[in-house]
């Protein structure tokens, strides 16, 4: 019995290890396949950041050279962040070449010297030294012309939230002096400026050319908008309440900054369905942006607004803007002689969605005060003891 | 009522702690990656001017603190806990070295400096290096990229001594052998143990060593 009981034991221990193996194996490969993910994409958001040190340390260099005259430099080693790969460290090899070569006023020229990075082995009076060609130029003088050469050092380090390039110039002399240094970081916050290669420009230059892009429609906009306005039908059976207005509207809003912060608009509007009625219409309006303290370029703007218009419309649709009930005589004198036409002022607020000043849809409330007690319009809603007898949705362009 | 409001106010402030401490919508991992500094109203206004409004001038109505937090560039499972600790505040440490190795040049004997690393981690020797030439530049020392040398035999009698002979000894046979001449000196940067993150800084100038930090 004791014997049959080891053996469940054994079998159950087998039973328990086995698979422990198998899960520890799998493991460690999803956890290094999910440390190469990630390091992957370490590496693409770093390249770009690496990409815009490197400009500048360029950049630096067009505007004071480091020599007078054209002079060869051996780009003697790129590191990178420790961590991440080598293939990271050729495409900033690439980069930097690629942005030397583009700007040859820089007096920097990229020269090819295999005996330059190559490991030397040179036996002289104080014995046998194995290194770098660039570390030992008596040997590299051996086996190459050294003329007046300079190895130029890249470093590339993460540094908590710093990207920090360092950068050195030796002069492959026998004393390797360090002629120059730099040390330039940006945190990992800071988008890149991604110059043209060709083109470099400070950071005070892009960002004002990003300024100009911005303020390339200028202040002063024209929109287009179509809206349309219904009204809130009175209660009582025998109510038909006023079909839907149509308004084509234009002219011109003004904003107090490039930002857009506030805006204001002045348009004017035409409304024509054949057959029922025809109106002209001036509108004033005053716009807030309440998503932020200037609009985006990335997402859409949210204004509120408060505004006025005057409007005359006319024809047999236009009866019911009256201040008492239409009776029947009324109804049949309108179509026997002149159109009905009336002429009221509201006052509007509402909201309005824009997408890059490009295109919006709004929409608001609005109160005619003059009919305020007209039994031929209803109520959508009373704010304040201010009741609103239209409800309106708007479309807009701006030009 | 007192015990139960008091346990709510509790929960409430484990389950949704200020930013940036780990609670209810930041885990531990999230706030690890994050690398925090404290800034006045003042220094945060200017440097991050559409986000932080300046202080009023007659001053605020309440007393506002910035906690300025940026996520850190690397994932801290990416490197050793080590690496990362010695590259986090590699530049300040450097800058550290570099401003003692210049008051030791302030006495006005012009020397060229050769720099040294010796770390556990190769991949790191490389990079201390760099930015402790680059920071004595900053400093407007003399540098050179020249690595002094011992020959096979110095280095089999130095490597069997105890480190804090080892380094003396070395920077004797560096002046003896002229690897280092008069003018110039050594300064070196040593992880004395691998398992501490603050590097040592010692100088050789005229065959004699001597510990900075």
């Amino acid at each position: 019995m004791a014997a049959v009981g080891r053996l469940l034991l054994f079998a159950l221990a087998l039973l328990a290890v086995t698979p422990a193996h198998a899960v520890d194996g799998s493991e460690d490969q999803a956890m290094q396949a999910e440390l190469d993910r990630v390091r992957a994409g370490i590496a693409g958001e770093v390249q770009l950041a690496a990409y815009d040190l490197l400009d500048e340390m360029v950049y630096g260099w067009l505007q004071e050279p480091l020599f007078d005259k054209s002079t060869p430099v051996v780009l003697a080693s790129v590191t990178v962040p420790v961590g991440l790969g080598t293939g990271m460290q050729a495409l900033l090899e690439n980069h930097i070449s690629g942005v030397l070569a583009q700007n040859p006023s820089t007096n920097v020229q990229v020269v090819h010297c295999p005996s330059c990075t190559a490991v030397l082995v040179h036996s002289g009076p104080e014995g046998t030294v194995l290194s770098r060609g660039v570390d030992n130029p008596s040997a590299l003088a051996a086996v190459s012309n050294t003329g007046n050469k300079h190895a130029l050092f890249i470093d590339i380090e993460a540094e908590g939230a710093w990207l920090v390039l360092r950068a050195r110039l030796t002069q492959l002399t026998a004393d390797l002096p360090v002629v120059w240094s730099r040390t330039i970081a940006t945190s990992a916050s800071t988008p890149a400026l991604l110059r043209e290669p060709g083109d470099l420009k400070s950071a005070a230059d892009a960002r004002a050319e990003y300024l100009d892009a911005l303020r390339d429609r200028g202040p002063l906009l024209v929109p287009v908008r179509f809206a349309v306005r219904t009204y809130a039908r009175p209660s009582g059976r025998l109510a038909t309440g006023a079909p839907p207005f149509l308004w084509l509207q234009s002219g011109a809003e003004v904003a107090t900054s490039e930002g857009r912060g506030w805006t204001g608009s002045m348009l004017v509007g035409y409304s024509f369905i054949p057959q029922a009625y025809q109106g002209l219409m001036g509108q004033v309006r005053v716009s807030r942006l309440l998503t932020g303290r200037v609009r985006s370029h990335t997402r859409p703007d949210l204004y509120a607004f408060v505004g006025g218009a005057v409007m005359s419309v006319w024809g047999q649709s236009a009866a019911v803007f009256r201040r008492r009930r239409l009776t029947a005589d009324e109804v049949l004198t309108d179509n026997a002689g002149d159109d009905p036409r009336n002429t009221f002022g509201g006052l509007h607020t509402g909201l309005d969605l824009r997408l890059g000043n490009r295109v919006g849809v709004s929409a608001f409330l609005e109160a005619v005060p003059y009919l305020s007690n007209s039994p031929n319009l209803g109520n959508y809603t009373t704010i304040a003891g201010i009741q609103f007898q239209s409800l309106g949705t708007e479309v807009s362009f701006w030009f | 009522m007192k015990t139960a409001r008091a346990a709510s106010l509790s929960v409430l402030s484990a389950l949704l702690p200020a930013a940036p401490a780990p609670g209810l919508f930041f885990s531990k991992n999230q706030v690890r990656r994050l690398d925090c500094e404290r800034l006045t109203v003042g220094a945060a206004a200017t440097q991050h001017p559409g986000a932080i409004e300046p202080e009023r001038p007659r001053g605020d109505y309440v007393e506002r603190k910035v906690l300025r937090c940026r996520a850190r560039l690397l994932r801290s499972d990416v490197r050793s806990p080590r690496i990362e600790a010695v590259l986090m505040d590699l530049e300040r440490t450097m800058q550290t070295v570099a401003g003692h190795v210049g008051a030791l040049s302030a006495n006005g004997t012009a020397r060229t400096w050769l720099v040294e690393a010796h770390d556990p981690d190769t991949r790191l020797v490389g990079k201390l290096r760099f930015a402790l030439q680059n920071a004595m530049v900053d400093q407007g020392l003399a540098v050179s990229d020249r690595t002094p040398r011992l020959g096979l035999s110095d280095l089999e009698i130095i490597t069997r001594l105890p480190p804090d002979r080892a380094y003396s000894a070395a920077c004797a046979r560096h002046a003896a052998n002229g690897s280092i001449g008069p003018a110039e000196a050594l300064v070196a940067l040593v992880a004395r143990d691998p398992r501490e993150t603050a590097l040592h800084a010692g100088v050789c100038i005229d065959g004699g060593w001597a510990w900075l930090q």
